[in-house]
């Protein structure tokens, strides 16, 4: 079919500026899919991720409303749940409020239980840890960052939480660094609920109080049943519960930033539509100018199928050209943002599922924009296309 | 290619058998050809003449099968044209016709050798073999060796002619369709043009059906037909 190249070549070639500007309209639609299924990736992908049989107790008010520390010995008293741990939103940071870290006040010996597997700890640093008031554990992705090393003192600060004594920094020793294999937690930050709650101002409200339990159960299939036992033992308390899923709790806590998978979708659809509406008028327009030269052709032997084909190659040239490109200029800048994004959004990379979605896009453009060309191609009088010229 | 010596057949290469054909505009009826009769003999140089508008490229475009007429038949070589399918009639197109017209019809972002080289392209030739034949078309019509390269635009006239008759020989068919193949050329290059269809006629026994309304055009030919008012009229040799 390599013979027909130069053919298809050369009817492209026929009207330069406009299929420079076509395969540009593409090239864009597609570096905005990269970009976008990255920024999609960097908020969803670690959702699959999320364990099934952790679960999330939190005050049905609202995430920001704590729940008495008391209710961690009735959740554990729940059938079927395994393990009961507990944290604080610490809202740290270091120096400035820019260099924001993902903290959590948590209860060490449960929580590191909980997580152990999935952090990359060595179990001396685990024990050295537990046993210091005032320890710290850091993804190695923040001690690089900052440079931290373990035994260093850091004055880590909260734009949360005050201490008694008017500040806002507790200095905390580095005791061991995270090396997990998932990227999302090489942000972390863990210190010690207890010495959180033993400092903080009482007008915080904090002091016997937390922010989330974080529960796990044995099956996965009782997640439901799990739920509603807990809920319902909270019902009548001052401080009603809400119980779900992890991977539903981290999908409600992203609705509220944003619906980042509605958001992308629309904002595709959109792009997509445009550059569906400009191929197909660029391949119809084109190929009504040429109404006499497939009359020629159809006068030197050429069905109506081969001048489609000829049709859908021109077409996937211009679509695949522009989305080879797009995909291309997309990937490098993916790289250059993730570097610098690493520390906002980790796991800003393009799915390789993406690429086989950009591939059935391609198809799906270049059939759509051979539509109009196929009923002109099929309705075309020869006799009539050769007397107007 | 060897010249082969005229085989004496009863039977002629196309005849047309009570061809008739209209068009409709708005509500009338325009009889464009009404039940025409013609039998054109292999290796015939026939000149159809008639005035403008009487119907010349109609028939033309029924010889090649690019158009159907409403009643009778076209035998070509004993295949009735009406009894094969759009498939089979364009497949037979590729093989038996060549078209010239009067306006050249040459793809103009081409260039010269890639125009002739189209109707290879649908067969199954190695590139090597489709550039000898290209050349070998080129060279047979008397365009200029320098100029294989050169877009349509940038030739003359009598050169784009040249071009789009080597394209319809190029693959060696049965007949050539030629609609005013003079029509947009001066004097001098329309001569040369009518010497090249004779030589082809003569060397090479092609049958060529060739439609002029010019008598001097017409008077190249083996045999001239006067098409009046959509039916055959007079038909003679010329003295050529
Ligand atoms: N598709 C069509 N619809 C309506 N009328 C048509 C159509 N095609 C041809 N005609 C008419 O049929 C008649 C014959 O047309 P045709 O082109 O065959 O004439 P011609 O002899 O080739 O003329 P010319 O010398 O100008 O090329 C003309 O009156 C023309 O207007
Ligand atoms: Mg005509």
């Amino acid at each position: 079919m390599t013979r027909y190249l130069p053919l298809v070549r050369a009817a492209l070639a026929r009207r330069r500026a406009r299929t420079v500007l076509t395969i540009g309209s593409v090239l864009i639609a597609f570096l905005l899919f990269a970009l976008l299924m990255s920024v999609r990736q960097a908020f969803l992908g670690g959702i699959h991720a999320v364990g099934k049989r952790i679960l999330i107790t939190a005050n049905v008010v609202s995430l920001v409303s704590p729940l008495p520390l008391a209710d961690r010995a009735i959740i554990a008293s729940v059938p079927r749940v395994r393990r009961v741990a507990y944290e604080v939103w610490f809202g740290g940071y270091y120096r400035r409020t820019g260099n924001f870290l993902f903290a959590l006040a948590v209860d060490p010996p449960t929580f590191v239980a909980e997580l152990r597997s999935e952090l990359g700890l060595s179990p001396r640093a685990r024990a050295r840890w537990i046993a210091d008031r005032r320890g710290l554990l850091v993804g190695n992705a923040i001690a690089r960052r900052f440079g931290w090393h373990v035994g260093e003192v850091i004055p880590l600060r909260s734009n949360i939480w005050r201490r008694s004594n008017g500040t806002n920094t507790w200095p905390v020793r580095v005791d061991g660094i995270l090396r997990p294999s998932e990227k999302r937690y090489a942000q972390l930050a863990l210190l010690h609920y207890h010495y959180l709650s033993e400092t903080v101002a009482k007008s915080t409200g904090l002091s016997g109080k937390v922010s989330l339990y974080r529960v796990e159960i044995a099956h996965a299939r009782d997640a439901a049943a799990v739920s509603r036992a807990i809920d319902a033992r909270f019902a009548n308390s001052p401080d009603p519960t809400r119980t779900s899923t992890a991977r539903t709790f981290l999908l409600n806590f992203l609705d509220q930033i944003a619906d980042i998978g509605t958001i992308v979708t629309a904002i595709l659809a959109a792009v997509f539509f445009t550059m569906l509406l400009v191929t197909a008028n660029t391949m119809a327009r084109s190929v009504r100018e040429r109404t006499a030269e497939f009359a020629v052709l159809r006068t030197l032997g050429y069905g109506p199928g081969r001048l489609f084909g000829l049709v859908v190659a021109e077409a996937a040239l211009l679509v695949g050209a522009g989305a080879l490109l797009g995909l291309l200029l997309g990937l490098g800048l993916i790289v250059v943002l993730h570097g610098l994004l690493a520390t906002i959004l980790p796991g800003f990379a393009l799915p390789p599922s993406s690429f086989a979605l950009g591939l059935a896009l391609v198809v799906l453009f270049v059939l759509a924009s051979s539509v109009v060309p196929y009923l002109q191609i099929a309705r075309l009088a020869v006799a009539d296309a050769l007397r107007r010229e | 290619m060897t010249e082969i010596a005229a085989q004496p057949s009863s039977e002629p290469l196309i005849r047309l058998e009570r061809v008739s054909k209209s068009y409709r505009r708005g509500g009338e009826t325009i009889q464009v050809l009404d039940r025409v009769d013609l039998a054109i003999p292999r290796g015939d140089f026939l000149a159809l003449m008639a005035p403008s508008g009487s119907g010349k490229s109609t028939l033309l475009n029924l010889l090649g099968g690019l158009d159907r007429p409403d009643e009778g038949s076209i035998l070509f070589d004993g295949v009735a044209l009406e009894s094969l399918g759009p498939r089979a009639l364009t497949r037979w197109r590729a093989i038996h016709v060549g078209f010239v017209f009067q306006l050249y019809h040459l793809l103009p972002v081409l260039s010269a050798a890639r125009n002739v080289e189209l109707p290879l392209l649908l067969q199954r030739l190695g590139r090597a073999e489709r550039a000898r034949r290209v050349a070998a078309a080129l060279s047979l019509v008397g365009f200029p060796d320098d100029r294989h390269t050169f877009r349509p635009t940038e030739l003359s006239g009598g050169q784009q002619q040249r071009v789009a008759i080597a394209r319809a020989i190029v693959t060696n068919p049965t007949v050539l369709l030629c609609d005013e193949p003079t029509g947009d050329l001066d004097r001098r290059a329309g001569d040369e043009i009518l010497d090249l269809l004779v030589e082809l006629n003569r060397r090479l026994d092609k049958t060529i059906v060739m439609v002029t309304h010019d008598p001097h055009a017409a008077e190249r030919a083996r045999t001239l037909v006067r098409l009046e008012k959509g039916l055959v009229g007079e038909i003679r040799a010329t003295s050529s």
